[in-house]
């Protein structure tokens, strides 16, 4: 990753919580998701930015006041995130985190067909 | 249901978001310099004369900071303040929309930034702070 480097930002799936989140997120959550599309992994705090636990694919994005989007990353500019919510209990973040790599794999099948 | 987009351009231009925005910026300068230099909240704590509950809620953006607690922490990470200045408002290059869906054809609809930091010659730059250079 390097300065001024900019990425494409994707919902996924398209009517799910993720958007419906958005809807009601708080100002942190949205400025952070910006960053986040303008910068690289490496410059962003890991406190805030980090790979989820249990999980090879999944990045973990995290506001001060709770907020948590989970996303993957879709070649070298693309990032889709397929979970957002409110603080949860570590246990019921594990679910989520199982679920968002569900999602990924349901998205590459899809990318996968289309590509056909 | 709005989009990401639309949710944005109702808010980038309150006090609230652009606030939220620039507390972002600065703790985000701080953590990854403190990152950088792998030193503790309460090592910095130690740096500044303050608690480290004190600094967790600086950094967490909870407080309103005054310019005296930003150049102390930035001199504490052995490094300044960058200026804040007033910028006029423009057409923002943020977002135009973030596309949802469902289908991978709607791929080549995207949400894109663009940004260019300018990087000062000489100096380590990371946002609010700036490192001056050992040279």
């Amino acid at each position: 990753m390097h300065l001024g480097q900019a990425f494409d930002v994707f919902c996924y799936p398209s009517e799910g919580e993720v958007r419906l989140y958005l809807q009601s997120a708080s100002a942190s959550a949205l400025a952070i998701l910006k960053m986040r599309a303008e910068k690289g992994h490496g410059q962003i705090s890991k406190t805030r930015c980090h790979k989820a636990e249990c999980s090879d694919h999944i990045w973990q994005l995290t506001t001060d006041d709770g907020a948590r989007f989970l996303y993957f990353q879709d070649g070298p500019r693309r990032l889709v995130v397929v979970t957002a919510s409110n603080k949860v209990k570590a246990k019921k973040f594990r679910i989520e985190v199982e679920r968002a790599d569900q999602l990924r794999l349901e998205y590459l099948e899809l990318k996968k067909g289309h590509v056909k | 249901m709005k989009t990401f987009a639309e949710i944005y351009d109702s808010l980038k231009d309150t006090a609230e978001y652009q606030t939220e925005e620039l507390k972002l910026a600065f703790t985000e300068s701080v953590l990854l310099r403190m990152e950088e230099l792998e030193i503790t909240r309460a090592e910095l704590a130690s740096r500044v004369g303050a608690t480290k509950p004190y600094v967790t809620k600086l950094l967490k953006g909870n407080s309103n900071f005054t310019f005296e607690s930003l150049v102390k922490l930035a001199i504490a990470l052995d490094c300044r303040v960058d200026a804040p200045v007033l910028v006029p408002i423009t057409n923002s290059s943020f977002a135009r929309a973030i596309p949802f869906y469902r289908q991978p054809k709607q791929f080549s609809d995207s949400y894109r930034t663009t940004t260019s930091t300018p990087m000062n010659v000489g100096t380590q730059n990371y946002g609010s702070i700036v490192v001056p250079s050992a040279a």
